[in-house]
């Protein structure tokens, strides 16, 4: 199976381990990834305010990129997913948009013409790998952790943006957790925001919103979180300091990205899931499923 | 925002944030563009680099004020989660010229 891969900016700086992570389960289940190293940013939330066009235009090309290679495209982070998915039908709905964004894309010879298939790692698992196959692959059942996953908005919302997915009832995140082993524990989070999109002019509001989230996994009984998100996983993990700060307690909550949390249970060690560039130290995971 | 939580309880079904927060978001920067630093300094960077670097976003969005949490910077340099030699020296990408070119020509509000 081959698919072209975008795996965004949080995955290449932030977040590197994501991307390492990424390269590495997918080998592990038999995905060939063409990572299209020319495409950009696809403008976060933020470019779509001040650039419609240029926000639309940014992400039509990395469509048409992967289009020319002839591959659906994988992504790895929910806000490059949703951002995808509202160019194109952006680019359907409207010809007059369309027509004018590939006369600025001719130029490097790139035409898109909105046949490319658009998928997140989690919806490849499910809809290419297969769970029944993905169960089979476990070398390392990960017996004894309890999992909080944590959606994020862009992977769930806003409502009719994914066909088959409810945002108010998704249990994919835990389905897969049993799948490789684990026990998914139900907390209050799960589905809420984590507040990344205003934290870089403020980030008081992410703090005070992600602090709940992690108390309530926590207090359940989650060993670690879950997330397929790098945006969540940055506010998660790299701010869990201040949060403690915030809320005056300890809270110590490890939190993996979704392709660490597979790699895992395929037998992957925590060295080469690069579990080392965590913030929230994870060694109480890997002693615990013996990784 | 954009969680869109509003656009998944509205027992009306009315797309909120698609059809009026996001317009109205464009409307106010066009008007007081000094209002959506973070969307102008995201523009700038990937319009600059192709993508966003984390570092020179927080820099352009807060200031000096970027540098106060000295606790958290260290730590994200002990993980190497930023890079300040790409942030000072501000180095493209592979997708810099695509970038340059889409955003340069690009319509702004």
């Amino acid at each position: 199976m081959k698919f072209a891969y975008y795996p965004g900016c949080s995955a290449r700086s932030t977040c590197a381990e994501l991307n390492e992570a990424t390269h590495r389960v997918a080998a592990k289940l038999g995905l060939e990834l063409t990572q299209l190293e020319s495409a950009t940013c696809t403008g976060a939330r933020e470019l779509r305010a001040i650039d419609p066009v240029g926000f639309y235009t940014l992400n039509v090309r990395i469509l048409a990129l992967a289009e020319r290679a002839g591959l659906p495209l994988m992504t790895i982070c929910n806000t490059c997913t949703l951002n995808v998915l509202d160019a194109h039908a952006a680019f359907v709905e409207d010809e007059h948009l369309a027509d004018d964004i590939n006369a600025r894309l001719a130029e490097e010879e790139l035409h898109y013409s909105g046949r490319t298939r658009i998928s997140h790692f989690l919806w490849v698992l499910y809809e290419n790998i297969g769970i029944e196959r993905l169960r089979a692959l476990v070398t390392r059942p990960l017996t004894g952790l309890t999992v909080a996953a944590f959606y994020g908005c862009h992977i769930t919302r806003p409502p009719q943006r994914y066909g088959f997915v409810d945002s108010r009832n998704n249990v994919a995140l835990e389905k897969l957790a049993e799948v490789l082993g684990c026990r998914p524990i139900d907390y209050s989070g799960r589905t809420e925001c984590c507040g990344f999109h205003t934290a870089a002019h403020d980030e008081r509001v992410a703090i005070k919103l992600t602090g709940q989230h992690i108390k309530s996994a926590r207090s359940n009984g989650a060993a670690t979180m879950v997330t397929p998100c790098p945006l969540c996983h940055t506010v998660l993990d790299s701010f869990q300091k201040e949060i403690e700060r915030d809320l005056g307690e300890n809270l110590d909550m490890p939190v993996l990205h979704l392709p660490q949390l597979v790699g895992l249970a395929l037998g992957l060690t925590s060295e080469e899931l690069r579990l080392d560039r965590h913030m929230v130290k994870t060694q109480a995971i890997a002693s615990l499923i013996g990784a | 925002m954009s969680c869109y939580k509003c656009e998944e309880v509205c027992p009306a079904s009315i797309p909120i944030v698609t059809r009026v927060i996001e317009p109205l978001k464009a409307k106010a920067a066009a008007l007081r563009p000094a209002m959506a630093t973070h969307s102008r300094a995201l523009r700038a960077i990937v319009a600059m680099r192709g993508r966003v670097d984390p570092g020179a976003l927080m820099l352009r969005v807060q200031g000096l004020r970027a540098l106060a949490n000295l606790s958290r910077i260290m730590r994200l340099l002990l993980r190497s989660k930023i890079d300040p030699i790409k942030t000072f020296l501000k180095r493209k990408t592979p997708a810099t010229g695509a970038a340059a070119r889409l955003l340069g020509r690009g319509e702004r509000l």
